[in-house]
């Protein structure tokens, strides 16, 4: 996984590009680490240049989910496409988190 | 007159930076030491040395051929040696010893006093593992020596520990296998109901974060599940344990659902598993009186179901398990009758060799399987032996397979 982050008032945007998998683990918590200190009310994971994800990568966003609720920010997951829409569609991740698919993946 | 170093009873002493104890390893003083050396005098000097430092266990051979005698039934942990002697000398005997398996790594240290580059080629060359130069500096003997023995020990525990693994490893995949289906089991299954199966469970690392199982639940009905942890390995391994004694002990309402059992399922999931870990799991009732298949999916892959040759993914989804307690299962409910098959697996079959570019994504295994024409069991090989052929070096993640189809009375 390749990170960018920025902060800009209120929101917290990560863009996510690459492979979200195991190896990731440290990286990931690192970032919600940075978000739960950021003292956002919105953050957005920007996923249009993620190529795939797998099961552990399914895990980091329950744990986001599970910090944004206890930290006070919102979460968003914006632009899904391919095999991590795919994916997010099965497991039916919008039901713990806002998914927006990518315009180009209809 | 030799300089005390260490306290006489430990060698293994103040000189040491690691914590030898810690991996394993039992105290140097007891270490065996056999002394090769023809000069009586020179002989007495160094058993001096090695009793001043400490070493209990050590054996005085006067020449090559007494040395390589006693090697071979006292088995040393190193070898100190002079180069000429008679009988046999230090290069026969490091030539002998290393000939014999046994001895491949037994530290060999020779003492020479004729010290050029030449000889020292030719030592090594012989399979000695050190030289120190004559006259004897104790502190040297002693220096070499202790790296030589905590080398060789850390390699023994080492060995002994990846060998316990290895042994512990096999034993667990041995019980993880007995939470599968038995043959006999799926034979008795055969026998009462009008349905066969064919099925693959393959670990990737050993020990496998999949399981499945199919059970009666009621004279015309079965339910078949599959279920994939997160990761893989021992960790995914014990939660299949975990998830085996859910099953085995709570006690389930026999008219639940499929959607209801996953939901029960799904309470006990969140309460076991820690953050971030979940399961997939596919629960199919196949219902041979009502001609049904009725499917929930905790976040599992697509399941396909076949008709005359024609196959299709079956369009369900829902949370994995072990996410939320407030997760909600929806169910598929398909005409289910005589030759009709379907086909539950894990993510490995769709994800290999990577997530990004499978052999088989969900669409390309329905053509696939519209392609086939031969039975159950040699759908499921050539399944596997397709996936095998794109990931030489194995899997990356835990295959399991299952066919099952309502045995169709025309066609036997």
């Amino acid at each position: 996984m390749e990170l960018r982050t920025e902060q800009s008032g209120d929101q917290f945007t990560a863009w996510l590009s690459g492979q979200l998998k195991y190896q990731d683990n440290g990286a990931f918590r690192q970032l919600i680490e940075q978000i739960n200190a950021a003292q956002v009310r919105n953050c957005v994971f920007d996923l249009s240049e993620l190529s795939s994800i797998d099961s552990a990568g399914l895990g980091m966003l329950v744990i986001a989910s599970d910090n944004s609720e206890n930290h006070g920010w919102k979460i968003e997951v914006r632009n899904v496409r391919g095999q991590v829409r795919k994916i997010l569609d099965l497991s039916r991740f919008d039901k713990i988190m806002t998914v927006v698919p990518h315009p180009a993946d209809e | 007159m030799i300089p005390p170093l260490t306290p006489p009873s430990d060698p293994q002493g103040p000189r040491s930076t690691t914590r030898l104890g810690d991996l394993g390893i039992r105290r140097l003083g007891d270490a065996r030491i056999l002394v090769v050396e023809d000069s009586s005098f020179a002989r007495k000097t160094i058993n001096a040395i090695l009793v001043n430092y400490g070493f209990e266990n050590v054996r005085l051979a006067a020449d090559g051929g007494e040395g390589v005698a006693i090697a071979l039934h006292w088995r040393p942990e190193v070898i100190i040696t002079d180069l000429f002697m008679p009988v046999k000398t230090g290069f026969d005997l490091c030539r002998e010893l290393r000939q014999n398996p046994l001895f491949r790594e037994t530290p060999i240290i020779v003492q020479t006093s004729a010290d050029t580059p030449a000889l020292r080629g030719d030592v090594f060359e012989a399979g000695a593992s050190d030289l120190i130069n004559k006259p004897l500096n104790a502190r040297e003997l002693y220096s070499r020596l202790i790296v030589h023995l905590e080398r060789i020990r850390l390699i023994e525990s080492l060995k002994a520990y990846r060998t316990q693994m290895r042994e512990e490893l096999e034993a667990a995949k041995a019980m993880q296998m007995e939470l599968l289906p038995s043959d006999a089991a799926i034979a008795r299954l055969e026998q009462d109901h009008p349905v066969r199966f064919a099925w693959h469970s393959e670990p990737c690392q050993g020990l496998a974060g999949d399981i499945w199982d199919v059970f009666p639940i009621g004279p015309d009905c079965l339910r078949l599940w599959t279920a994939d942890f997160t990761g893989h390995g021992v960790r995914s391994a014990l939660n299949t344990f975990r998830l085996n004694t859910f099953m085995r002990t709570s006690s389930q309402e026999p008219d639940m659902d499929p959607a209801q059992w996953l939901s029960a399922l799904n309470s006990f999931l969140c309460e076991v598993l820690s953050p971030g870990h979940f399961a997939t799991v596919l629960c199919c009732d196949l219902d041979f009186g009502a001609g049904a298949l009725r499917i929930a999916s905790g976040g599992a892959p697509q399941p396909v179901v076949g008709r005359s040759g024609h196959h299709a993914l079956v369009d369900i989804s829902g949370m994995p398990l072990g996410i939320s307690r407030r997760a909600e299962f929806g169910e598929a409910r398909l005409d289910f009758g005589p030759g009709d098959c379907m086909l539950a697996y894990s993510d490995a079959l769709t994800e290999t060799p990577s997530a990004e570019d499978p052999l088989f994504t969900p669409e390309r295994l329905v053509q696939t399987l519209d392609g086939f024409s031969e039975g159950l069991t040699g759908r499921t090989a050539t399944l596997v032996r397709h996936l095998i052929e794109v990931a030489p070096d194995g899997l990356e993640d835990d295959l399991t397979l299952v066919f099952a189809q309502w045995r169709d009375p025309s066609g036997g």
